[in-house]
């Protein structure tokens, strides 16, 4: 069946506006998911990935020798993406350079800064000393006035046992 | 030959848009990528007005699209060009 030539140029109009909308929303989706619905966050993402694992074939090896330089050197964390290591007084300025702060062998904190909201995350890991097999993961967050190092992540000043939005 | 040039023209600027746009949410906050879907409509909506006009006056020449699409893709390519640093960075 052959349209009249004023509907065929109906028909191709409203297809192409039609595929103009489907692409809009599409884009307004893609943003909505990335924003609303994105995985872990991710200056927090970075920090999880940079915690390292005390245990070497069963046996505890400690936390304080995960500096700066030898989680560079070993690459934690690289299945994320490239991030890069600074020592406990110098500031992350980026949501993948985190400051490393390794306190003892049972305890070990970190902080990044996250892009996103302008807030500095911390994490903190502490272990129990009596049976390090034992321990827990806490949380911070700092407000984007002060310097965002990771010697400000302590057992003192870490302790929210929930990742804060970011 | 036009119509070519107009889908490879909107082509690129929909890639431009979504790189730029992928940049914006990792490195930025959210009301600038709120921005970009605001441009995108824009981008959109001055389409769209260009295809209906030339539709109501009967028009066959499709400069003033391939214009406006051109438009959308320059703007799409500044942003790319200021968000260089970061996608070299990896965001």
């Amino acid at each position: 069946m052959r349209l009249p030539h004023a509907s065929q140029g109906l028909v191709a109009v409203s297809t192409i506006v039609g595929a103009l909308v489907v692409f809009g929303a599409f884009g307004t989706a893609f943003v909505v998911q990335r924003l609303y619905f994105h995985g872990p966050p991710y200056a927090e993402s970075a920090l999880q990935v940079s915690v390292p694992s005390p245990w070497t074939s069963g046996q505890f090896t400690g936390m304080d020798h995960f500096t700066a330089d030898e989680l560079t050197r070993i690459h934690q964390g690289a299945q994320w993406g490239p991030i890069s290591y600074v020592s406990s007084d110098v500031p992350s300025v980026r949501p993948d350079m985190v400051s490393v702060n390794a306190i003892d062998p049972y305890t070990w904190g970190a902080a990044a800064f996250s892009w996103r909201t302008h807030r500095c995350y911390l994490i903190l890991l502490a272990l129990d000393a009596t049976n390090p097999m034992y321990g827990a993961t806490f949380y911070g967050e700092l407000s984007g006035n002060g310097q965002c190092i990771g010697a400000t992540a302590t057992r003192a000043t870490v302790t929210g046992a929930q990742e804060p939005l970011e | 030959m036009k119509s070519i040039g107009l889908v490879l023209t909107l082509r690129v600027s929909g890639i431009l848009w979504g790189t730029d746009t992928d940049v914006l949410l990792s490195a930025s906050t959210p009301m600038i990528a709120w921005i970009a879907v605001v441009v995108l409509w824009v981008e959109i909506g001055a389409l769209i007005a260009t295809f209906v006009l030339r539709y109501r006056t009967q028009r066959r020449s499709l400069t003033p699209v391939l214009l406006v699409g051109a438009a959308g893709l320059v703007i799409n390519l500044a942003g790319y060009i200021v968000l260089l640093p970061a996608i070299a960075m990896g965001f």
